[in-house]
């Protein structure tokens, strides 16, 4: 999602000699160029599930499921995020309680914080992040987390029962039983 | 003898338990030294310096002293010179990509950590934890408080075992007391013969203040990132001492590494 954010970035800015030459192509072709991640700024607050078939940059608060099957989700450095996430990639650079389950990778970065467990085939945490809970790259994990295929295309809903580990009273999170209970359509938030 | 081999100081204990087992508080480089001297002396080769000494023990009947030109001393701060863990080593070739392992990181995971286990079937679960237990102190707290801050602290697995626990230098900073009780947790937790890592300062007077982050550089060293500039003194707990106070757990295994650090691989006791 960043890269696609500073891929815009650049083709306007003409910064990036790597892209230049697709400038023109993009101009006689605008349907296809990538949309720009939506954001939720630093003043929103959302209370409940979220879902969306576009990236997203999350600055401000979100509180309940986040369900990005084929996108990417940033929570930004002043993002604070309460609640399970499944994308296809994730990158944290704010706060984070809850599971991530990255299809693609999960990424924390050194402002990072995350309290919460990672099912993913790549993760990476950068020096400098805190870090506390499980990070499972086992394959079969991941597969079932995922679909059998292991494909983000065919991500319903992670089996969060069957691969979250038990937690202390101090890390038991509420909003992780939403999503592991919860097999109805993933409803859009709320603003708060 | 391999170069590897050489590079370490080694203290095998026997694993049918028969053989014999040097406690490794009781040699200090200075012993070492002069050991070597002997040894040179009796079989007429030159004596290397003393400082680039090791001492090899693989059995009761087996003694070599070797040297090393290429041994640097760790620096007192700041990335220490990485160093080979053969333990470590043998710990980290059990994850592979057909067996479930699951792993217990007690300080933060690190970078090097994470490609290790790339593509294999392990869970790891970070406790990041060890500045906080290096800090309980049994003295203002009752056994049964301190037990739960611990129980609290270190979490299980779920419905699954741990079948490493990577203690790295966390021992040294836990009383003795207290490492009974941390270790009667860590005994909970794990799977019957699983294992925990641990290293031990016992050539060093002192020790840094708080536990150290270690990372892994390349296949098969191991990189302590001392950024602490305060020091305290090192227990030089010894083999003794871990077989007395971790409870639930047994040593199996310990080497002298060349940076004066103790490695040891514990196993909980079978049920």
């Amino acid at each position: 999602m960043f890269d696609r954010n500073k891929r815009d970035t650049n083709d306007e800015n003409g910064a990036s000699p790597a892209f230049e030459a697709r400038e023109p192509i993009e101009k006689h072709k605008p349907q296809t160029r990538a949309r720009e991640a939506a954001v939720i700024g630093p003043s929103i607050q959302i209370n409940g599930d979220l879902s969306g078939e576009e990236d997203l940059i999350i600055q401000g608060k979100v509180n309940g499921t986040i369900q990005l099957s084929e996108k990417s989700l940033t929570v930004g450095k002043q993002g604070q995020v309460d609640a399970n996430v499944l994308a296809y990639s994730v990158i944290v650079e704010g706060k984070v309680n809850g599971d991530l389950y990255g299809s693609e990778r999960v990424s924390i970065r050194k402002t990072g914080n995350v309290h919460g467990n990672i099912v993913s085939p790549k993760v990476s945490l950068e020096e400098g992040c805190s870090f506390k809970g499980s990070i499972d790259m086992d394959q079969e994990v991941i597969n079932k987390a995922f679909g059998k295929s292991g494909m983000p295309s065919s991500v319903s809903k992670p089996e969060l029962s069957t691969t979250k580990p038990k937690t202390t009273e101090a890390d038991k999170q509420p909003k992780s039983e939403k999503l592991a209970t919860g097999s109805d359509a993933v409803k859009s938030g709320s603003t708060g | 003898m391999s170069d590897e081999q050489r590079r370490v100081a080694l203290f095998q204990a026997q694993p049918e338990g028969l053989g014999l087992f040097l406690r490794p508080a009781a040699l200090s480089f200075a012993h070492v030294a002069g050991l070597h001297h002997t040894h040179s002396a009796l079989l007429g080769v030159k004596t290397a310096p003393a400082g680039c000494i090791g001492l090899v023990l693989a059995g009761p009947s087996m003694m070599t002293l070797v040297s090393s030109a290429s041994f640097k001393q760790s620096t007192s701060h700041g990335c220490d010179e990485p160093f080979s863990s053969p333990l470590f080593r043998e710990v980290a070739a059990q994850f592979d990509d057909t067996t479930r392992h699951v792993i217990l990181e007690l300080g933060s995971a690190s970078s090097g950590i994470l490609a290790l286990l790339q593509g294999k079937r392990c869970r790891l679960l970070v406790a990041n934890a060890a500045h906080t237990l290096s800090a309980l102190n049994e003295e203002s707290q009752d056994a049964e408080s301190l037990s739960q801050v611990v129980s609290t602290l270190i979490f299980d697995a779920g419905t699954e075992k741990v079948d490493t626990v990577l203690c790295w230098d966390l021992l040294n900073y836990l009383s003795l007391p207290l490492m009974k009780i941390f270790t009667s947790r860590l005994a909970t937790i794990m799977a019957p013969g699983g294992r925990v890592h641990a290293y031990i300062h016992s050539a060093d007077a002192t020790m840094p203040q708080y536990p150290q982050r270690y990372s892994l550089q390349g296949d098969d060293h191991v990189l302590r990132i001392n950024r602490d500039p305060d020091v305290r003194k090192t227990p030089r707990y010894s083999f003794g001492d871990l077989e007395k106070h971790a409870v639930g757990l047994h040593v199996d295994r310990s080497m002298l590494l060349r940076n004066g650090i103790q490695e040891y691989l514990l196993r909980a006791k079978q049920e």
